[in-house]
């Protein structure tokens, strides 16, 4: 149904009766309950968006709207406000106690993105995450999930928006006593929704795990809990999936198979997912967006592909340390975009130019659908113009890596 | 046949006058066992609820809990500890006017159950707690995100995941009352204890003090059996 006329009926009796008498306002909200009640006779559910929840908080502190909250739970059901940037995060800050985990972070996300936030544990992502849905509070700054600021709403209405947002875990948090399917059907239960048993089913063929319906949660393996996981997430059709480090506890095989998974279903549902990890070949593989933390602080925010390429100096000295540089001489970085990586360039360099020099390493890695290559070459001294005023005629991205300093020392003292 | 069981039955009594004795006391023992599994029954329930309640109360304040509340948490903290540093025996006599506030009399199998219930509800309290907060924080966290309200989390998520481990404690709840209830038996309590207490230690009739004390045995373990096996069917 539409529920345009009937919440203009309702939201015109508040107006009038935050201007009424005490008594008068007592009894509008009576009337206006109402109103809910003969909409809900008639129509069923009412589907409210998002924003429009925040309208009803002052008429939701009323107990007489908590009663029949209890008594019909599934009266509102909260839909997509059909917004385009799902998540805004303005200046948010952070503490426990005096030690602050989160400032001024900024970010948003869109419609369908999947978004990476990504720093070693303790960077403060996880705590970034639970700012999103209310899970944690936060001591200042905004933070808008489909519109809606989450720190204004109360507990009732935050549980509506949470119902909006499934979330999977590292440690897959599954009740353990129950089967696969009751599982799944806990979000389902706790939210009163009908048809329960077709939903799970539905889901279970979505993750793959049909023929697993009635074991229970113990006997499945890492993998197939995160399935079961995400199936329960799922159960509530969220429009946005928080994933916290859901792939951290799974070997490398099972980790890309999940990944297919969450792929699959950003791609079939449209869902905004936003991935917490540490593994930066998650966040390579899947994440269009990401932001990169570092002791609570942003160090990088834009799209995977810009940041990989081109990283800052802050984002190096986190994400680089996977090759120990060869000291003296210089170490020149180079990338490849897909056109070029299948092309020789190096051995084409050294032959054009008739020089030597040493290769510290290379990776070609997947973005995305997109494959891009890196090498890491040494030069020496007396080569070095030549060599650079080669890569800027063939268009290559490259950069010079600095020595790191702790290497410096480290093959000084040798 | 029945004449050779007949025989055997007079040569055992000709043979051992404990064997009269236990004929003739035995409608005073199966009273006296009948009494105490009523008494144990009724104060384990009484102390169950009561102690669920508390546990409820102190799950939710707890620093860690569903909504803290420092100062509610330390008063309930405090009375549980305080009850729980009662001795029994001591407690029994002490709560002796508000007994019979409650059932009228002092004496009996049902005036014992008020001191046994007071003296188990904030040891259940305690044990129910620590079962709640054994629940993987994880899990509960988990439907907090899906949007669980307080009391679903407790009765959907942390009851039902306590569940065996309740269960467990319900066994060591109903023994530790077993004890108890046979203190209260020194004191006028009825059962078990007081009949051990008044043919066993008055009148020297060892062999009533060991059938009362075969039996205490045999009740400890069947309730750890009954405890155990509903354990193994809920894990």
């Amino acid at each position: 149904m539409s529920p345009a006329p009937v919440l203009n009926s309702i939201n015109g009796l508040r107006r009038r009766s935050t201007a009424d008498a005490c008594s008068r306002s007592r009894q509008n909200l009576f009337k206006r309950e109402m109103l809910y009640q003969a909409a809900f006779n008639t129509y069923g559910p009412i589907r409210l968006r998002p924003d429009h929840i925040q309208r009803f908080v002052p008429f939701s502190r009323s107990v007489l709207y908590f009663l029949r909250q209890i008594t019909h739970p599934s009266r509102i059901i909260l839909t997509d406000s059909g917004t385009k940037r799902m998540i805004q995060v303005n200046q948010l800050r952070k503490s426990f106690g005096s030690h602050v985990v989160l400032q001024d972070i900024n970010m948003h996300v869109r419609r369908g993105e999947i978004f990476g936030i990504v720093g070693h544990s303790g960077a403060g992502k996880s705590t970034l995450l639970r700012c999103l849905n209310g899970l944690e509070p936060y001591d200042s700054g905004n933070v808008r999930v489909m519109d809606v600021e989450v720190a204004s709403l109360d507990s009732h209405h935050l549980r509506q928006l949470q119902s909006k947002m499934g979330m999977i875990f590292q440690n897959f948090n599954l009740m353990a006593r129950k089967n696969v399917f009751d599982n799944v059907a806990f979000p389902l239960h706790l939210w009163h929704r009908p048809e329960r048993e077709k939903r799970v089913m539905e889901l279970l063929e979505l993750v793959g795990l049909t023929d697993k319906a009635r074991q229970r949660v113990q006997s499945l393996s890492g993998g197939q809990k995160q399935r079961v996981g995400i199936a329960r997430a799922l159960a509530l059709n969220p429009s946005i999936l928080l994933c916290d480090e859901a792939t951290s506890a799974l070997d490398p095989k099972t980790t890309s198979s999940i990944l297919d998974l969450l792929e699959d279903i950003n791609k079939r549902l449209n869902l905004t997912i936003i991935m917490v990890t540490h593994q930066m070949e998650v966040v390579k593989r899947l994440c269009h967006s990401l932001l990169l933390l570092d002791g609570g602080k942003t160090v990088a925010l834009g799209k995977t592909e810009d940041l990989f390429l081109a990283p800052t100096k802050d984002m190096q000295a986190i994400v680089e340390n996977e090759f120990t540089l060869i000291p003296g001489g210089t170490n020149i970085r180079l990338m490849f975009p897909r056109e070029i990586s299948q092309q020789s360039v190096i051995t084409q360099m050294a032959r054009a130019l008739g020089i030597d020099f040493s290769i510290v390493g290379g990776k070609l890695e997947r973005y995305l659908d997109d494959v891009f290559g890196f090498l890491i070459i040494n030069v020496q001294d007396q080569n070095i113009d030549a060599v650079l005023r080669y890569l800027k005629e063939q268009r290559l991205y490259w950069e010079i890596l600095e020595y790191p300093l702790q290497q410096a020392t480290d093959a000084a003292n040798e | 046949m029945s004449d050779q069981l007949s025989t055997l039955a007079q040569l055992a009594q000709d043979m051992h006058p404990l064997w009269e004795r236990l004929q003739d006391k035995m409608p005073e023992i199966l009273m006296a066992t009948w009494e105490t599994v009523q008494m144990v029954l009724i104060s384990t329930f009484f102390s169950l609820v009561i102690g669920f309640m508390l546990a409820i109360l102190m799950i939710v304040t707890n620093p860690i809990g569903l909504k803290p509340c420092r100062s509610v948490y330390r008063i309930v903290d405090f009375v549980v500890n305080l009850l729980r540093s009662f001795p029994f025996i001591i407690l029994l006599i002490a709560i002796i006017p508000f007994t019979r506030m409650v059932v009228g009399t002092s004496i009996g199998s049902g005036a014992a159950i008020v001191p046994l219930t007071i003296a188990a509800a904030p040891f259940v309290a305690r044990l129910i707690e620590t079962c709640f907060l054994e629940v993987d924080r994880g899990v509960i966290e988990a439907a907090r995100s899906f949007g669980a309200s307080n009391a679903q989390i407790i009765f959907r998520v942390l009851f039902p995941e306590a569940l065996p481990s309740l269960v467990l404690n319900i066994a060591v709840i109903a023994i530790t009352l077993l004890g108890y209830s046979a203190m209260a038996g020194t004191v006028g309590g009825g059962g078990l204890g007081d009949l051990a207490v008044k043919y066993g230690y008055n009148r020297f009739q060892v062999d009533i003090m060991v059938y009362s004390v075969i039996i205490l045995c045999v009740l400890v373990l069947l309730i750890q059996g009954i405890c155990n096996f509903l354990y193994k069917i809920l894990r």
